[in-house]
């Protein structure tokens, strides 16, 4: 299957600087597909080298089979929506959207039935004859949006598009977004720092960083499955724990020596043989907290309860156990009413599930 | 061959030669009409006068040390004291009315800084001018002064030195309020206030916590009032009579009545080098001080003449 | 309350002390009365005996041309700086150049006009109104860049790049974008180089030459030499341009599109 939009061998220098290192990737037809990483990660910079702003040192990049990597901008058929939206400020909404269609010459019927339709999609009819600084900030990101769709590119860039807007309209905005993306179809990449943003947005998603894409894979994927500690650590929480294979079970599990806390069984996701180190990474809200030892079918271990943080919709603890602080979330389910809640220098026992665990190697 | 481009620095698909192209016109212009002729001041200053007034080709030492023999001295350390005592007063009246419209609500410091500016609007020579009126023998001002009998009739008020330190300070004012000002704005009032509260005196408090809060303006504010008043020559020319003149009048003079272009030109270098060593001084101690100074003097719509 | 007190009143004071001069001026300018000791009753008879005085129109035409020139070429010249200065921030070639935009506007007049007198007496350039101009260029070219910089600061670049994307070229760029964007800015700067120009009177004194005397220099010689009621009037009108010049600079550095 010929991708999309693919780009290959991407290499890119700022004086001593990689900041794009050995990049490929390819994105589907009609999909989301985000950049996340944290900022200074080179997604902008990736994102700007498939706008044509900057030019790769090395590499190639291709839409719909065809080598792009030498055209201008405005040959490409991506158009981007800016950081900070870059909106013509001398310019109403209206002529902002039909910016794109009156540089190409179109006769002012069709401009004036083309942005009809955009500002019909991006619901801001009435704003039309307004100035961007008039009006708010999602408003400004809709109509940014508008400006950059109405000339029916490929594929939309889209560079941090949310980070300007308060929480709230983040929400919303990603909603919109979301529904956009779904009335016209239109391919996006979508360039973000907030894991958030990228999880409910994405179809896939690339995690980036120091210039080097780490995983690649559907939200759900990267989350349950991270392949390295970064990304472990980047998306969501997690606790690490240092160990290494002390033996096999079977052909899919192992039992890992966790430093001080003993040995237990876990899937061996990477067919691991004895005596290799890994780090394990397990999730807070994988963690279950006992008051006495659970069965035997769950891993567990004891620990000291040094901290409770109340959030609402779930109770945070930190509890210690030899020399691991561990971060573990429980939700408030009713089934759990009964039961009674742990409190500060309680002795409890904290256990999970063999299955629950991600093995990281080590990069030797 | 690719260019690289820089996202931070903002450029943009253009190639380095784009570059040179857009900054020859003004680095050309300014090495031709403001370096070489600088380097040239230094120069001639080692020439002679030829019988004509000009520049002859001999090169010597004679016209800088008959500017270091003669009664040149005395103007030179005239020409300090007097820039050293117009920017003391400039100092002493721009604090007081940097800190009152720094205190007034935010809607009125505009207009009220802008008052103070307005003045700059005029020409310079006719500020100059309109205290030749004022303080004329004739003038409204020196009559109402004799009629309330504050200064007898012999008293003078102008061709003398004292003119010329008030006309100085009247056209440096505005550029000693302007960063003062812009100091006084970014200082936290509350500071005062919790200086009272730990027993200050108000005084104390003006003395200790908001001077030394607005250092900079007061820098910034030196250095604006004493360049130009060092290389004033308008203002004693017009005003100052002969007990007023200054080292920028011993310049023109060479230059036009009694022509001697090295002397002039030496005359130029001395002033050259008693201004810009603090200048030099200063901008190694304070790099964004560069900005501040550009910003000022674009805001006061004039330049320190 | 002392500080305040004390601050208020010297507020008062300089306000009094920055007004009472001109106020003076214009008031005088309408006494028929020499000296204006006494108020001899409102007459225009001294702006009648300026327009009479072909010297004083002959200076004002010269003022008008040397300012128009100047602040065409400075702009011209200014605007291309701060844009490059802008662009390429962290070049060396543009700290070099910013120094070398920077410095001059440091430099007293005097210093600045004897240094060019000295250059062009050195090339046995003869002095007139073409000195005149290329002096004035020089000490306006820094106040445009600063001008046109200060505007080019909280410009974002990516809308050039949001116009290129949906298909201007440069030229629509410029037409579109750039002029309107960066216009007033401009016109900030050509107004600042204009009114600098037409209120020089150092500079000018130094490298003019017969045939080149500006206002401000007429005005100097009058006030040496000529009858002094004639000055007010001459004062009050120069007074009336400048302002004017002045209050639309400062339209320009406000107005924002």
């Amino acid at each position: 299957m010929s991708d999309f939009f693919e780009l290959k061998n991407i290499n890119k220098h700022f004086g001593e600087n990689h900041v794009a290192n050995n990049v490929s990737f390819s994105v589907r037809c009609g999909e989301v597909f985000s950049l996340l990483g944290p900022s200074g990660c080179g997604k902008t910079t990736i994102l700007r080298m498939a706008g044509g702003f900057e030019d790769p040192d090395s590499g190639k990049i291709f839409l719909e089979g065809r080598d792009i990597s030498d055209l201008v901008p405005n040959k490409r058929q991506i158009n981007t929506v800016f950081q900070n939206y870059a909106l013509f400020p001398h310019m109403t909404v209206w002529d902002n959207i039909a910016f794109g269609p009156r540089t190409a010459g179109l006769s002012e019927d069709d401009v004036e039935r083309k942005v009809s339709k955009m500002l019909e999609i991006i619901r801001l009819e009435d704003q039309a004859h307004k100035r961007p600084d008039t009006i708010s900030g999602g408003q400004k990101q809709r109509v940014a949006i508008a400006r950059a769709l109405i000339n029916n590119p490929k594929l939309l860039l889209l560079d941090e598009p949310l980070a300007a807007l308060d929480l709230k309209l983040r929400q919303y905005m990603l909603l919109e977004l979301d529904r956009i993306h779904d009335e016209v179809g239109t391919t996006f990449i979508y360039v973000t720092h907030d894991q958030g943003e990228a999880m409910s947005l994405s179809d896939r998603i690339a995690v980036m960083n120091n210039g080097k894409i780490e995983q690649i894979g559907t939200p759900a994927e990267i989350y349950e499955n991270p392949r390295t500690k970064f990304v472990a650590s980047f998306i969501g929480d997690t606790n690490f724990f240092d160990g290494k294979v002390a033996s096999k079970i079977d052909a899919e599990y192992c039992k890992i020596d966790m430093t001080d806390l003993g040995e237990f069984p876990a899937y061996n996701e990477h067919k691991l043989s004895e005596g290799q180190r890994v780090t394990v990474s397990i999730r807070p809200e994988k963690f279950r907290i006992f008051d006495k030892k659970p069965d035997n079918d769950l891993n567990s271990f004891e620990a000291e309860v040094i901290d409770i943080v109340y959030q609402g919709a779930q109770t945070r603890y930190w509890v210690r156990a030899k020399n691991h602080r561990i971060n573990i979330v429980t939700q408030h389910n009713r089934c759990y009413l009964d039961y009674k809640q742990p409190t500060w220098n309680d002795r409890v026992w904290i256990a999970w599930h063999k299955d629950d665990v991600t093995t990281l190697i080590s990069p030797s | 061959m690719k260019e690289k481009r820089h996202i931070g620095s903002g450029a943009l698909s253009a190639p380095k030669l784009s570059e040179c192209l857009l900054t020859a016109p003004s680095f050309i212009w300014l090495v031709a009409f403001f370096l070489i002729p600088s380097v040239l001041v230094f120069a001639i200053a080692f020439k002679s006068a030829d019988s004509a007034g000009g520049i002859s080709d001999t090169w010597t030492f004679d016209t800088l040390l008959n500017v270091v023999r003669a009664d040149y001295l005395g103007v030179i350390w005239r020409t300090i004291w007097v820039s050293c005592l117009v920017t003391i007063i400039c100092l002493l009246l721009a604090v007081p009315v940097a800190y009152w419209i720094a205190q007034q609500k935010k809607e009125y410091r505009y207009w009220l800084l802008l008052a103070t500016i307005i003045p700059l609007w005029t020409n310079f020579l006719i500020r100059i001018f309109a205290w030749r009126v004022l303080l004329h023998p004739e003038g409204f001002l020196r009559r109402s002064l004799i009629f309330l009998g504050i200064i007898p009739e012999d008293v003078f008020l102008l061709n003398n030195i004292g003119s010329v330190i008030i006309v100085t300070v009247y056209t440096c004012l505005p550029f000693a309020i302007l960063p003062i000002y812009a100091a006084a704005e970014k200082f936290n009032f509350a500071l005062i206030e919790a200086a009272r509260d730990l027993g200050a005196s108000r005084f104390k408090a003006f003395r200790s916590i908001f001077l030394p809060g607005i250092k900079r303006g007061i820098f910034t504010a030196v250095l604006l009032v004493l360049i130009p008043a060092m290389g004033s020559y308008a203002i004693p020319d017009l005003v100052g009579g002969v007990d007023g003149e200054l080292l920028g009048n011993k310049i023109a003079t060479r230059v036009s009545s009694s022509r001697n272009l090295p002397e002039a030109a030496a005359l130029a270098a001395m002033l050259a080098l008693i201004i810009t060593l603090p200048f030099i001084a200063m901008l190694f101690k304070q790099k964004r001080l560069v900005k501040y100074i550009v910003n000022i003097r674009r805001s006061a719509g004039d330049s320190t003449k | 309350m002392k500080t305040r007190y004390t601050s208020l009143f010297v507020t008062l004071f300089v306000m009094v002390f920055m007004y009472l001069p001109i106020v003076m001026l214009v008031t005088q300018s309408f006494n028929s009365s020499r000296y204006g000791g006494k108020w001899n009753g409102f007459s225009l008879k001294w702006y009648e005996a300026l327009f009479n005085d072909t010297s004083v129109v002959n200076a004002a035409v010269n003022t008008l041309i040397i300012a128009a020139v100047a602040t065409a070429v400075s702009t011209v010249i200014g605007t291309c700086a701060a844009w490059v200065l802008h662009l390429y921030k962290k070049s060396k070639l543009q700290s070099a150049h910013y120094l070398l935009v920077f410095i001059p506007l440091g430099v007293p007049d005097i210093l600045m006009g004897i240094s060019l007198l000295l250059m062009f007496v050195s090339l046995g350039m003869n002095l007139g109104l073409l000195t005149v101009i290329l002096a004035h260029i020089t000490f306006c070219i820094g106040f445009v860049t600063f001008t046109v910089l200060a505007r080019l600061q909280d410009f974002d670049f990516n809308i050039i790049h949001a116009a290129q994307d949906l298909g201007a070229g440069w030229g629509r760029i410029v037409w579109k974008i750039l002029i309107p964007l960066l216009g007033p800015g401009i016109a900030a700067g050509a107004m600042m180089a204009f009114t600098l120009s037409m209120d020089d009177f150092v500079v000018t004194f130094f490298v003019g030459g017969p045939g080149s005397t500006t206002l401000p220099v007429k005005v100097y010689s009058m006030m040496k030499h000529g009858p002094p009621a004639i000055i007010n009037a001459l004062s009050v009108i120069f007074m009336a341009l400048t302002f004017t010049a002045a209050i639309a600079g400062q339209f320009f550095t406000h107005k924002k599109y």
